[in-house]
């Protein structure tokens, strides 16, 4: 097979052709003749291989009529016209005006053909209809279309059925009865036991299904027999999908009319109920579940058990890539980095390396969106391999799990396709010159839907059992809206120390406070519009953490740390150094970090803890990446705990203070620093654990105190780890540069100061 | 720039309630035309397109996630890394004007220094318009959020909004750049010092 084969096309556009009513899109297609039936041609040396070309037409749009005629006409070239059709013909008609217009047109048709061998064109349609398009008949309480569809079946039958031929009329009005049965049946269910409930949405609400059965929690549970359930569950309900509700133009309307598209909502339902999952398993002890969580105030997780619970779910996370959940797998990610659970900088680096590696390779290799259009030509030819072809190449790179075997089910996160078909709704105009259905529309729309009726086919090939434990433990828990979340987060790792409101803290905050307004129009931003979004009301609880004299400063204070407790790696400086600002604020105890190694001694205030006590936090602020993927660089160090006044490994801990002129305390900060740090890096950092991260960074030098009388200036450029004494304390003094004194010139004459 | 056809790249994010016109602003813009007919080459995570300003090239990478507005937490995974969030509200719609606050939180929730701008949608129909252009440029002031009022159907006023976003995000780039380079300058001048800094914390080394 020559190159010039592959690299060719073989569908050409060719052009458009007018009719009334319609407009055909021309393709023409080069296809091989089939070679001549002697023997020797199979060999590959055959010297050529003879083409012919085929002109083929499609409808582009048309009118309604012309729509359905198509669909009766035998001649019809394209093979899949039906079925995109019935995937998307409600966008234009109604299920019973096109039984009528169907029935309607095949007496016509039959009343003009009069031989016993009649075969109407009809009974493959609406075999296909009954089979794979059940749910269009679905109109409750009555099911009118169905029955319609029914009554002209019967009459079809009694007038020219053919039972020699299958299927006939007759067999057809028995699938429909027997169709009709059924969804009586299930009407008749979900009556007496009401279907479960929407608990999609943000929650608040009370989801009414509390158990005070105490459950166990997510260690009970073994990550797979997890992964399993959630499998299990979450293929149940994408094999009820029906794909026509994923259409752009129906999902669009879901806010408009209240029972659009339920198959589709109770699938996010359950997306949703598994971001809880994690969430509360991560918030709350087991136990709490039941209760009101802002309200419990039992003894709460430490960052090791919050971290072991955090590894869990990244096993579980594994477990559904290993079973192709997506839906799980993207619900547990997406919660895990949810910033409830993200700004745990405590608990994120607790977890271990091999854990993180494994998050980090989950989320740099799911499936991204566009892998769902990719193959489209290939998904059209042998659609059962050519999807999981598309989808598992992408995947099985760099896979966590060594392989996936191929035939296998796969659950697909249903957010990727909704985002497909709501484009295509958007790009792709509903009709074409003024009345004519564009059908072109729907037939990209049946790509997207036939690939999910694919995977859907797919899920029949897993095999789980129910574990009643699990699954009873994954379906009792109350929601936890995003407000709720955050508070609990609060109180786990608070951003600032407004737990213990003492007379300290309010003045010291005041003072922060005022600083922090100075920043506004500064250089580190606090913008604005968080402010007064907190003020606002819609997040009330915020703002109850001080009284109220202070309250118009907390809210600023409270959208501050908003603000620089969360991550943005593109302003990655500024942004990573403001997340040590956390436990600074906490730290009232200038001279806690005398007695090097050892616990500050009046940590009084319960929930804070000061940088010496942990060093974990000093270390968070001290990369310049806080986000949960460099986390695992960051536990390498966990082995060896810093200790005072020695560099270990490629690190260590030095104290640092500002001399401002005016006094300011001797209040020393601990910053964790690394080979890596540059003089400009550690008196940023140092700035911004003072809190003057307003002030700028070039106005300082960063000197170690040697002596009483001596001082090292560390030049500007310098590596600081590797310029520092280490045979003196790893003390060290910011101090401001007078407006006049250049920089440079002061580092180079700097050197000359400290001689060894 | 070698083997760069642009000069900045920068990510945006689309967000707003369910249908407030995103993925038509976003289609408007990104291919500036209804016709759909790129969708054969469809990038569905994004649309690209590279703009002029001042003759440089800025490559926009817009994320949109249309359709998935139901599933909780899905958007915290994309505001990582983002240069700046267009929030769109519908002129005709009130609701989803009172949710700008709520999408304002969550984006002061998951990132820090982002640039903002808000986008009052279908602005084509004075009949149907139910939220006020002056309401919505207070509101605008008072969280200092710039406020454009648009039609993708009619294409009024999208090319300005995108452009002057751009505008934003690139001048934001450039002073956190114009820092950088001044600290470049300061490095220039000591790199000398430095070296011999090491030299001595070599040897230092030998001794102990």
């Amino acid at each position: 097979m020559g190159k010039w084969e592959l690299t060719m096309n073989p569908v050409q556009e060719w052009g458009e052709e007018y009719e009334a009513g319609a407009i055909y899109g021309v393709t023409l297609r080069r296809e091989p003749v089939p070679s001549s039936p002697s023997p020797g041609e199979t060999s590959p040396s055959c010297a050529f291989i003879q083409y012919r070309t085929c002109k083929v037409r499609r409808l582009k749009a048309a009118t309604l009529d012309i729509l359905v005629n198509q669909l009766l006409n035998p001649g019809c070239q394209e093979q899949d016209y039906s079925r995109i059709f019935l995937s998307t013909y409600r966008t234009f008609t109604g299920t019973s005006n096109l039984i009528e217009m169907l029935f309607q047109r095949d007496s016509a048709a039959s009343d003009l053909d009069n031989s016993e061998y009649y075969r109407s064109p009809l009974l493959a349609f609406v075999q296909t209809w009954l089979d794979e398009y059940s749910e269009d008949f679905r109109d409750p309480p009555l099911h009118l279309p169905l029955r319609l569809l029914l009554d002209h079946l019967r009459i079809s039958s009694a007038v020219y059925d053919n039972i020699h031929c299958q299927p006939n009329f007759c067999s057809l009005a028995g699938q429909a009865e027997a169709l009709l049965k059924r969804f009586q049946d299930e009407g008749a269910e979900t009556q007496t036991s009401p279907a479960q409930a929407d608990l999609e949405g943000s929650g608040g609400e009370d989801s009414g299904c509390d158990s005070s059965l105490d459950q166990g929690g997510i260690m009970d549970f073994s990550a797979t027999a997890i992964a399993e359930q959630l499998t299990r569950i979450d293929s149940d309900l994408f094999v009820k999908v029906v794909p026509y509700q994923c259409l752009g133009c129906v999902w669009s309307q879901r806010d408009k009319k209240e029972n659009m598209s339920p198959t589709i909502r109770a699938t996010i339902a359950q997306f949703n109920a598994i971001t809880n999952h994690v969430i509360m398993s991560l918030l709350c002890r087991p136990t709490d579940a039941s209760s009101s969580p802002p309200s419990s105030r039992r003894s709460p997780t430490t960052p090791a058990q919050r971290a072991a619970i955090i590894e869990k779910w990244i096993r579980v996370a594994q477990g559904c890539y290993q079973l192709k959940n997506f839906s799980s797998l993207k619900a547990i990610l997406s919660a895990l980095q949810s910033n409830a659970v993200y700004r745990l900088r405590k608990t994120w680096a607790a977890v271990s390396r091999d854990s993180m590696a494994t998050f980090d390779i989950l989320l740099e290799t799911f499936p991204d969106e566009n892998c769902v259009l990719t193959n489209r030509e290939l998904l059209v030819e042998d659609r059962g391999q050519a999807t999981m072809d598309s989808i598992s190449p992408k995947i099985s790179k760099r896979s966590p799990v060594r392989q996936m075997s191929t035939s296998s089910g796969l659950v697909p996160y249903l957010g990727t396709y909704l985002t497909v078909l709501t484009m295509l709704d958007t790009a792709l105009l509903d009709t074409l010159e003024g009345e004519l259905i564009n059908f072109e529309k729907r037939r990209r729309e049946f790509e997207v839907l036939s690939q999910i009726r694919v995977l859907q086919t797919s899920c029949s090939q897993y095999n789980l059992s129910t574990d009643p434990r699990i699954a009873a433990w994954l379906q009792g828990h109350k929601l936890l809206s995003d407000q709720e979340s955050y508070e609990l987060s609060k109180q786990l790792e608070p951003p600032v120390d407004l737990c213990s409101p003492t007379p300290w803290s309010h003045r010291t905050l005041t003072k922060k406070l005022s600083s922090l307004l100075t920043v506004n129009d500064g250089s580190k931003k606090v913008p604005t519009d968080q402010i007064s979004v907190s003020s606002s009301g819609s997040s009330a609880s915020e703002l109850e953490d001080l009284s109220s004299p202070n309250s118009a400063c907390s809210i600023r204070m409270q959208s501050f740390h908003n603000s620089c407790n969360n991550v943005s790696e593109a302003f990655s400086s500024t942004s990573s150094s403001s997340s040590s600002s956390s436990s600074s604020f906490s730290s009232p105890f200038p001279c806690a970090a005398t007695t090097p190694g050892s616990p500050t001694p009046s940590s009084s205030s319960s929930d804070c803890q000061t940088d010496h006590s942990t060093p974990v936090t000093s270390r968070s602020g001290a990369r310049p990446k806080p986000a949960p993927a460099s986390h695992h660089k960051r536990s390498v160090s966990m082995t060896s705990l810093p200790v005072y006044n020695r560099q270990v490994a490629d690190s260590c801990i030095i104290r640092v203070s500002v001399d401002l002129g005016h006094n300011n305390g001797n209040m020393y900060k601990s910053i964790l620093l690394t080979s890596q740090d540059k003089t400009a890096q550690v008196i940023q950092r140092a700035l911004e654990k003072h809190h003057l991260e307003h002030m700028n960074w070039r106005d300082f030098t960063l000197s170690q105190v040697i002596t009483q009388e001596r001082e090292l200036l560390i030049p500007d450029k310098a590596n600081v780890f590797y310029a520092m004494s280490t045979t003196a304390n790893f003390d060290f003094v910011l101090r401001q540069l007078h407006k006049c004194q250049k920089k440079p010139l002061k580092a180079t004459l700097s050197l000359g100061r400290y001689s060894k | 720039m070698a083997g760069k056809d642009y000069n900045h790249l920068f990510k945006l994010l689309i967000i707003g309630d369910s249908n407030v016109g995103k993925s038509s602003l976003l289609l408007r813009f990104a291919d500036n035309s209804f016709s759909g007919s790129y969708i054969t080459t469809i990038g569905v995570d994004f649309k690209i397109r590279t703009v002029d300003i001042d003759g440089e090239r800025v490559k926009l990478q817009i994320w949109d996630t249309a359709g998935q507005e139901r599933f909780r937490t899905i958007t915290s995974t994309y505001y990582r890394n983002t240069h700046g969030v267009i929030i769109v509200y519908d002129v005709t719609n009130p609701e989803s004007f009172v949710n700008v606050k709520r999408w304002l939180n969550e984006i002061s929730q998951n990132c820090d220094n982002v640039c903002k701008i808000l986008v009052g949608n279908k602005n084509d129909d004075p009949a149907r318009k139910q939220v006020d252009t002056q309401d919505a440029m207070r509101f605008g002031e008072t969280v200092g959020v710039r406020v454009f009022e648009t039609s993708a159907k009619e294409n009024i006023n999208v090319e300005e909004m995108f452009m002057a976003f751009t505008r934003m995000v690139l001048r934001a780039k450039k002073q956190s750049q114009n820092r950088a380079e001044r600290e470049r300058e300061q490095k220039d001048t000591v790199i000398i010092n430095a070296h011999r800094d090491r030299d001595r914390r070599k040897r230092g080394k030998k001794c102990c």
